[in-house]
């Protein structure tokens, strides 16, 4: 009777041990391992195992077992031994002894065959059986007990174990999306998807496949709307970090100091406004690319701050002390006219340099004008596409103008140029008058001379709002970011100022 | 009457002879590939120093600064001897020869390379444990370029393998199909590769073992990054296995992929 109590006490010692871990931070597996711990040394329940029954096939596998150096490949199918006998039954099985009992496989080889086994199913609610826990008591008295026993701290971790199954499905679910959506971005981005095949394009070509194989440094250099993003994208995919992460950022968009917790990140209270510890793109970015577009826009400061990442690879968050180290590649881009920035004393020379290691230059359209047919072929099944599989044809009267054309905002400008021609062309046939009457006929008399825009000074105060508005997108090339920077406003200002004062935005 | 011949026997020479001919085709093919990768990696790395010399002169140019025409003018020659270098090595890259873009079942090529090197395996010790899905879907590529591809990754597998003496010696090539993808998994027991050479290791003139020479040190993965590109996959080594090096290997299935086209 007294050894009866004894065992009952000790039992109870345990289930408190039980709960008490079930209730710590720990992650779930922890907690199971951390269980079968306590069954095995303090209660005499020897090698207990928790099997998980697979949702497609009810096949289960060992999820935790106690022990060292024991087999957690094995897999029990339904109703195959004594195991699968307990998830069909739906309730405890003890055996007296192991020796005896004919269902037993002794797969794992783990158990004395002079002692009995018990196990209990894991059932959450509408009685569905999740999986099993199982164990060896070392004696074979009070098997009664020691049933009941295992069957409460069964019902204890069954909601805990079908949680863990429920999340690490999740995370599967998860894992292959994204793989998913990573292998349709590489499948946009190969090589082949940049069209031309005229002498600068195949230059250009070779230059990425070469870079591409490589962790340095790229700058990319030409006038807007040449595919600079393009090829960077492409570099990015077809590299030995595709499947890192890649992330852009126009340096023109933002202002200096945003710009720089932007990048870098920045510590809680670095800052007015700064509630939180934030990462920057370089912290994000690690292990992967990041691609610094507008990079001939940046100021002094932060170019010292770029160079010092670009040579060590080190930087700190805004307000932060503590010193943090990345492997980023890094392409750059821009349309200015770097060198005589750095005569002129507005780029650093050393940056100057550091970037210089590969660049490559993008051909403006003008110069290549002999793509434009494969181009425009090109351009217009993505039309097609994006306005729900509308056939579309172009034809050669209308590429004879297009290859009239001046380009001054290049490859955007021909694709912006087709969508308008594909939505005012109501058979989808685009011909010389569907293009014509987008208004091009008229620009190319214009565009052949070089037109040259007289500098505006855009403080003048006698200026009125408008005007200002209009001489900054001027200037910047109708591109509105970075308009807003000449302004020294955010891009939703200006796109604000753009709506509220009725500005016909010119399309390039 | 009824007369029996025994053609099994010119059946198997025949076999024999076909698997000679591929193991040549094969071999000639590796070799021109690390020519050309060596080739082509040195030109990049004569390259990146020539664009800063480069850089430099149009500095120059660009302040008009004359106080140092001679070191301008040497610049300039060395910028031309540079290119013309480059221009030298180009002319003797050697040309991979084409071939054709078909539909190709990966589970009976794999056979076929595993095939072509069972007497390595065997010489080696090493067991092959082969899991092909039954039900994979075709992808469309070049035969011969994913030979390339899985010979290059078999090498490694045994090389690393050979390397760290491993005493277990398995590969596993297992296949299968996974929405509209067709998944390669090829693991082996070697040393493994650590979390930070992950990603170096596809960079040319990359190499883990130090006593290796040769033109093909270190150019293996970077052909096979390089084929596996032309076919739309993509090609990494899993992060979370532990007990050896684990290439996945992923290409679009047929049904869905655009036309392929693989230039050089």
């Amino acid at each position: 009777m007294s050894e009866r109590l004894l065992l009952v006490e000790s039992e109870l010692d345990t289930l408190f041990l039980v709960s008490q871990l079930l209730n710590s931070t720990h992650d779930l597996r922890t907690k199971l391992k951390g269980i079968l711990e306590i069954l095995h040394k303090r209660s005499g329940l020897h090698f207990g195992m928790i099997t998980l029954r697979d949702v497609e096939d009810d096949s289960m596998s060992i999820c935790e077992i106690y022990g060292e150096g024991i087999d957690r490949s094995v897999r029990y199918q339904p109703g195959e031994g004594l195991v699968g006998a307990i998830l069909d039954e739906g309730s405890t099985i003890v055996v007296e002894r192991i020796a005896d009992e004919p269902r037993f496989l002794s797969r794992l080889g783990v158990y004395n065959p002079d002692l009995p086994f018990i196990g209990s199913p894991l059932a959450v609610e509408q009685g569905e059986v999740v999986g099993i826990l199982a164990a060896q008591p070392c004696s074979s008295t009070f098997l009664g007990e020691r049933a009941r026993f295992m069957e409460m701290v069964a019902n204890l971790i069954a909601h805990s174990v079908n949680m863990l199954r429920v999340m690490e499905r999740k995370q599967n679910e998860l894992a292959s999306e994204r793989d998913y959506l990573k292998q349709a971005l590489v499948k946009n981005y190969r090589f082949e998807n940049i069209i031309g095949h005229s002498e600068p394009m195949l230059k250009v070509f070779d230059i990425i496949r070469q870079v591409a194989k490589w962790h340095t440094t790229v700058l990319i250099r030409g006038e807007s709307g040449t595919g600079k993003e393009v090829v960077a994208s492409s570099i990015h995919f077809n590299s030995t970090c595709a499947n890192g992460p890649f992330l852009k950022l126009n340096c023109a968009a933002l202002p200096d100091t945003l710009l720089e917790s932007e990048l870098f990140g920045h510590e809680k209270g670095a800052f007015s406004g700064a509630i939180g510890q934030r990462k920057g793109r370089f912290e994000l970015a690690d292990n992967g690319t990041l691609f610094l577009d507008e990079i001939g826009e940046i100021s002094a400061s932060f170019q010292a701050k770029l160079l010092r990442v670009l040579q060590e690879g080190e930087f700190e968050r805004v307000g932060g002390v503590r010193t943090l180290k990345v492997n980023v590649r890094i392409i750059a881009a821009t349309n200015r006219n770097l060198e005589q920035e750095v005569a002129e004393g507005n780029f650093r020379e050393d940056l100057y340099y550091r970037l210089n290691v590969m660049p490559i230059q993008m051909p403006p359209l003008r110069e290549r004008i002999e793509d434009i047919p494969e181009l425009a072929s090109f351009l217009l099944n993505r039309i097609s596409r994006q306005q729900g599989g509308r056939p579309l044809e172009v034809k050669e009267s209308a590429i004879r103008i297009l290859m009239k054309h001046d380009w001054p905002g290049n490859v955007r400008e021909l694709e912006n140029r087709l969508e308008r021609a594909a939505i005012m062309s109501q058979e989808g046939i685009i011909d010389r008058e569907v293009i014509a009457s987008t208004g091009l006929e008229n620009e190319i008399g214009i565009s052949r001379t070089p037109q040259s825009i007289k500098h505006v000074d855009l403080h003048d105060e006698n200026m009125d709002e408008r005007e200002r508005v209009i001489a900054a997108l001027e200037q910047s090339g109708w591109v509105q970011a970075k308009a807003a920077r000449l302004l020294d406003m955010t891009p939703r200002q200006i796109a604000y100022r753009i709506q509220t004062l009725n500005i016909n935005v010119k399309q390039i | 009457m009824l007369t029996i011949n025994d053609v099994s026997a010119l059946r198997r020479q025949q076999e024999k002879l076909q698997i000679q001919t591929l193991r040549t085709i094969l071999a000639e093919e590796e070799h021109i590939r690390s020519i050309r990768e060596t080739l082509l990696g040195a030109m990049h790395q004569i390259r990146q120093p020539l664009n800063q010399i480069n850089a430099a002169i149009q500095i120059m140019a660009q302040r008009k600064d004359g106080n140092n025409e001679a070191l301008r003018d040497l610049l300039g020659q060395v910028q031309q001897m540079g290119a013309e270098t480059l221009n030298t090595l180009q002319r003797c890259v050697p040309k991979i020869p084409e071939s054709a873009v078909v539909p190709v079942n990966l589970n009976q090529l794999l056979h076929e390379v595993m095939m072509l090197y069972s007497t390595k395996f065997l010489a080696n010790g090493m067991v092959v444990d082969w899991q092909p899905n039954p039900v994979l879907p075709s992808i469309l590529g070049s035969e011969n370029k994913l030979r390339m591809l899985f010979k290059q990754l078999i090498d490694n597998a045994v090389n690393a393998m050979n390397r760290a003496g491993s005493s277990e010696r398995a590969i596993k090539i297992t296949t299968a199909a996974d929405r509209d993808w067709v998944c390669v998994v090829i693991t082996d027991t070697g040393p493994g590769i650590p979390a930070h050479q992950r990603n170096k290791v596809f960079e040319p003139f990359f190499t883990t073992s130090h006593n290796m020479s040769g033109v093909q040190a270190g150019m293996g993965l970077v052909m096979s990054k390089e084929i596996v590109n032309q076919h739309s996959g993509m090609i990494e080594i899993d992060p979370d296995y532990q007990n050896g090096c684990s290439f996945k290997i992923r290409f679009p299935s047929l049904k869905n992929s655009a036309m392929v086209n693989i230039h050089e």
